[in-house]
């Protein structure tokens, strides 16, 4: 069985292709959404989803989130008395949701298709795909995160021949891709994005409101309290798309402020984020070579589009409103299960085929000679150009500078500037050329992009007929075989929270956080709670404890709502 | 089977029309699996790709066929309306934007005829802003509008806004130019001529220019002189130059120049050809090349239009693109049909590739640039 994942910068998703269609699959909880955190509690036991969120605020020191925008980088968390790299901390999420999916189908599931964003660089796509190997998972599939929305639309609307937009602004990443669906085909024509642009950043502005407002700048330091800043100021963003106003009261040590926002002042704060939004649609469009009049729909995904600026601003730039019908949470998630589908090729689907495109231009740097015999360097090569169909494999020859050269270095690089030095370098490999006969037949340069968006770069010495194949290495980020294996043992031997008591764990971060945020009696009250729910978990009498989860969770809702204090300050 | 390799890939008969291969393809995708059999995908993407192309192209040569009448434009213009009607259908906010989009284009239009250099670029810079805030395919309407204005010489200060719209519309940027057809390889040509002006050196170059970009209507006697130099600039850097040099002075400076005695005129000329060392065009080898280079080829072989322009260095004459004849809306469009036929510039000279190169533009300019003959311009 394969299953389809969404991995999420704020939240993940698990689903399946079952009885012919995509299905979610619930966590412990209940919900389908999992929250993208992970925490490791007092005793050294690692807890993930729901239960790490609500630590977020208690324990930031043992406690992660966001990692998705590290994926691909070297850059490594402390919790407790282990590193994780942004790898191991998305393989315990992936571990925990195909916990979810073996218990909602009663089965082991080894495989499984990812989305990823189409803007994603090699480095990040290899990254997520030792993520999976990290969590027991054989990743079947890379699918690009607005591909798979359209193949949830694309089913879900039925149409035999349309052009649409998928417009997918989740929490850490943006998303523009253009389909065309004719005859069961659903192709991609070009797509395009910005990979540090999300829902996330549009949080961060009413967090350093709190700093322009009187807030010093050394409580940035204090790890519980940003994070509540956060947890406040995610809040605010939702009451300000809900009702249009919302405020912040924010304490640290004797400083104090009240942060107000109505939604034309956040609009005009998020301005330059909103800005960036029209970059990739313009260039998404351009390419497809179509005008936003000629496209049949606009296809909202990403929780990020729930905002009311966000729905206003697409609907002002194509001049119509976005299709409503999916939920943007879980759109890709359900496409991912149809990719799953696909690639067990289910009934259902048989008519049905997708293909994609590379998002990036991939090239090589060259030197160019000059009137005066001098050379200038660091100009751009593309060998593959941007939405080209994959699978794709293009050779190209390039020469030495001169007859002496002994060697010609092939660095590789995706971008779109005509100056390597404004593109991402994403390794590079040197071959030797042997002066001589022969030396100026240089050298082929092939790039080979898979359906999952990974390049294989291999490079043939004319003359000798000798190949050298580039591992792509970005800086330190790639994990050996032997590492990944090393980290695949030392992750089984983490002790992981049983899934059959994530909801105890769930309600007890809860009430460690509330207990936390509380003054006088109420913080008595949830004191008196945790230490009574403590005790019952510790009889392990299964049939007390589910009667006092019952209430417990009753009452911590019943706190948390409101009714016992006004609207949670930080600190 | 017969036909065409790609046809026969699809397994299609020697003819088939859009709809066919689209069909066709989509049958033999789901016989294939990419990534387990990438050759085959290779090979059956490209014939489909390939095979779109030419359906396309024989349908707009069979239109051309059947539509020489008037009657058959006005048909055509009405299902233009129809098409336009779908965006009335959209919010109401749609058609406004529309409205308001056009009316900032002209306000830019007549602010950079009455300003100077730096309020011209200011002023692109702002209405480009402004335009994003109404629909999305504003900024590139203007964009067009601009190559438009700019190629046709139909504004000042177009050195300096070419310079400004090549960061703002990123015109650099890997393939940034070929989705705007034949606007995109005039862009590309000029920058690739600007790239070989800036490799020179600067003092000459300096010297060059500045009589260029003095030069006004009446060009006086020692100015007259430099024409040798000028006309050598304008052979070699058509329209890059053109962004300094409005026609009419150029046209001006050349009769300036013929009207000096001949032994003068020899003089100059004399003066100019020492002056300047014969310049091959950059000698650019692999792991070498300006990355443009290659597009501007492959761009050059989907029209003959701005390749006829390009490569047209050997020019000894003055004569810039935009000089031609005028055309009306009827002679465009026979030119027009004349143009888009694949040998339509086989076996005829340089010069009479260039005078029909010319009208070509200058239909363009003029808004007649279509297959059928349309009185309206915009």
């Amino acid at each position: 069985m394969i299953v389809g994942i969404d991995l999420g910068t704020t939240h993940s998703l698990v689903s399946v292709w079952k009885d012919g269609g995509p299905r979610l699959v619930p966590n412990p909880l209940g919900s389908v959404l999992t929250p993208s955190c992970v925490g490791i509690d007092d005793d050294g036991q690692v807890l993930i989803g729901e239960a790490a969120r609500e630590r977020l605020q208690t324990h930031p020191l043992r406690t992660a989130s966001l990692f998705k925008r590290y994926m691909g980088s070297t850059r490594i968390q402390r919790l407790a008395e282990r590193d994780y790299r942004p790898e191991e901390l998305s393989a315990l999420v992936l571990r925990a949701l195909k916990a979810d999916a073996e218990a909602f189908l009663g089965e082991p599931v080894t495989e499984a298709v990812i989305t990823v964003p189409a803007y994603f660089s090699d480095a990040q796509r290899k990254a997520t795909r030792v993520a999976g190997e990290l969590a027991g998972l054989k990743v079947e599939r890379l699918l690009n995160e607005p591909t798979a929305a359209a193949l949830a639309y694309g089913l879900h609307e039925g149409r035999a021949e349309t052009q649409f937009l998928v417009f997918d602004l989740g929490g850490g990443t943006f998303d523009v891709s253009i389909l065309e669906m004719f005859d069961g085909v659903m192709e991609v024509r070009a797509s395009a994005g910005d990979n540090m642009l999300g829902g996330e950043d549009f949080t961060h502005l009413l967090v350093e409101q709190a700093f322009a407002h009187g807030i010093p700048d050394q409580a940035r330091a204090d790890a519980t309290f940003m994070q509540r800043l956060v947890a406040r100021a995610e809040t605010a963003k939702r009451e300000l798309g809900a009702s249009g106003n919302a405020s912040i009261d924010v304490h640290w040590q004797d400083h104090a402020t009240v942060v107000t926002f109505d939604a034309p002042a956040f609009e005009k704060l998020a301005q330059p984020l909103l800005d960036r939004l029209w970059r990739p649609i313009e260039r998404a469009l351009r390419d497809a070579r179509i005008r936003a009049a000629d496209l049949d729909n606009i296809v909202l995904a990403g929780g990020a589009t729930r905002m009311p600026m966000i729905r206003a601003l697409a609907t002002r730039m194509f001049g119509r409103f976005p299709a409503v019908g999916l939920n943007p949470d879980e759109v890709v998630a359900l496409g991912a299960a149809v990719q799953a589908g696909l690639k067990m090729k289910d009934k259902a689907l048989e008519e049905t085929v997708m293909t994609d495109v590379c998002p990036y231009t991939l090239g090589t740097d060259v030197a160019r000679r000059l009137d005066n015999g001098s050379h200038a360097e660091g100009f751009y090569a593309p060998i593959i150009q941007r939405n080209t169909v994959v699978p794709v494999s293009r050779v190209q020859r390039f020469f030495p500078m001169s007859p002496q050269q002994k060697t010609i270095r092939i660095g590789v690089y995706q971008g779109e500037s005509r100056l390597v030095r404004d593109n991402i370098p994403l390794g590079e490999v040197e071959v030797p050329v042997e002066p001589g006969p022969g030396h100026d037949q240089g050298v082929d340069v092939r790039f080979t992009y898979d359906v999952n968006g990974l390049l294989e770069v291999e490079v043939t010495v004319v003359a000798t007929a000798t190949v050298q194949r580039l591992v792509i290495e970005s800086g330190q980020a790639h994990m050996s075989t032997e590492e990944i294996g090393r980290r695949l043992a030392e992750l089984s031997a983490l002790k992981i929270h049983p899934r059959d008591t994530m909801e105890n764990r769930t309600l007890l971060a809860k009430a460690e956080r509330l207990y936390e945020l509380l003054l006088g009696e109420a913080r008595d009250q949830v004191g008196q709670m945790i230490l009574r729910f403590e005790q019952t978990l510790a009889t392990q009498d299964e049939r007390a404890i589910a009667r006092d989860v019952h209430h417990f969770r009753d009452a911590l809702k019943a706190i948390e709502a409101g009714s016992h204090f006004a609207p949670d300050p930080v600190n | 089977m017969e036909g065409p390799w790609f046809l026969q890939v699809l397994g299609l008969p020697p003819y088939a029309d859009v709809a066919a291969v689209r069909r066709a393809y989509a049958q033999a995708l789901r016989r294939i699996d990419p990534s387990a059999d990438p050759d085959g995908f290779a090979r059956l993407r490209e014939a489909y790709e390939t095979a779109r192309a030419w359906c396309e192209q024989v349908g707009a040569e069979e239109h051309d066929a059947d539509t020489p009448s008037r009657e058959a434009a006005s048909q055509d213009a009405q299902a233009e309306g129809g098409n336009t009607g779908t965006d009335e259908s959209a919010p109401s906010a749609g058609s406004d934007a529309r409205r308001e989009a056009a009316l900032l284009t002209e306000a830019f239009v007549s602010g950079v005829r009455t300003g100077d250099a730096a309020h011209a670029v200011d002023l692109l810079e702002r209405t480009i802003a402004e335009l994003r805030t109404r629909y999305i395919d504003a900024p590139g309407e203007l964009e067009e509008r601009l190559i438009d204005l700019i190629a046709g010489q139909d504004l000042p200060h177009r050195a300096a806004l070419f310079d400004a719209a090549t960061a703002l519309f990123h015109w650099e940027d890997i393939g940034q130019l070929a989705p705007l057809g034949e606007r995109g390889q005039w862009v590309e040509a000029v920058i690739v001529q600007q790239s070989l002006w800036m490799q020179g050196d600067p003092v000459q170059r300096r010297q060059w220019l500045d009589p260029v970009i003095r030069a006004a209507v009446p060009i006086d006697a020692p100015l007259a002189g430099h024409w040798p130099v000028v006309d050598r600039l304008c052979t070699q850097y058509p329209q890059w130059i053109g962004l300094h040099l409005h026609h009419t002075v150029a046209r001006a400076w050349k009769a300036s120049f013929e009207a000096l005695a001949t032994p003068v005129q020899q003089k100059y000329r004399q003066k100019a050809t020492t002056q300047a060392k014969p310049r091959a065009p950059a000698k650019v080898r692999r792991r070498f090349s300006l990355p443009w280079f290659g597009l501007v080829i492959a761009l050059g072989a989907l029209s003959h239009l701005g390749q006829a322009i390009f490569n047209d260095h050997g020019l000894a004459t003055f004569s810039l693109p935009w000089s031609g004849q005028d055309d009306t809306p009827e002679t465009c469009a026979e030119l027009y049909r004349q143009l888009s036929r694949k040998d339509a510039f086989a076996g005829i000279t340089d010069r009479a590739a260039r005078e029909l190169t010319h009208r070509g533009e200058q239909c363009e300019r003029n808004g007649y640039w279509h297959p059928v003959p349309r009185t309206d311009s915009h």
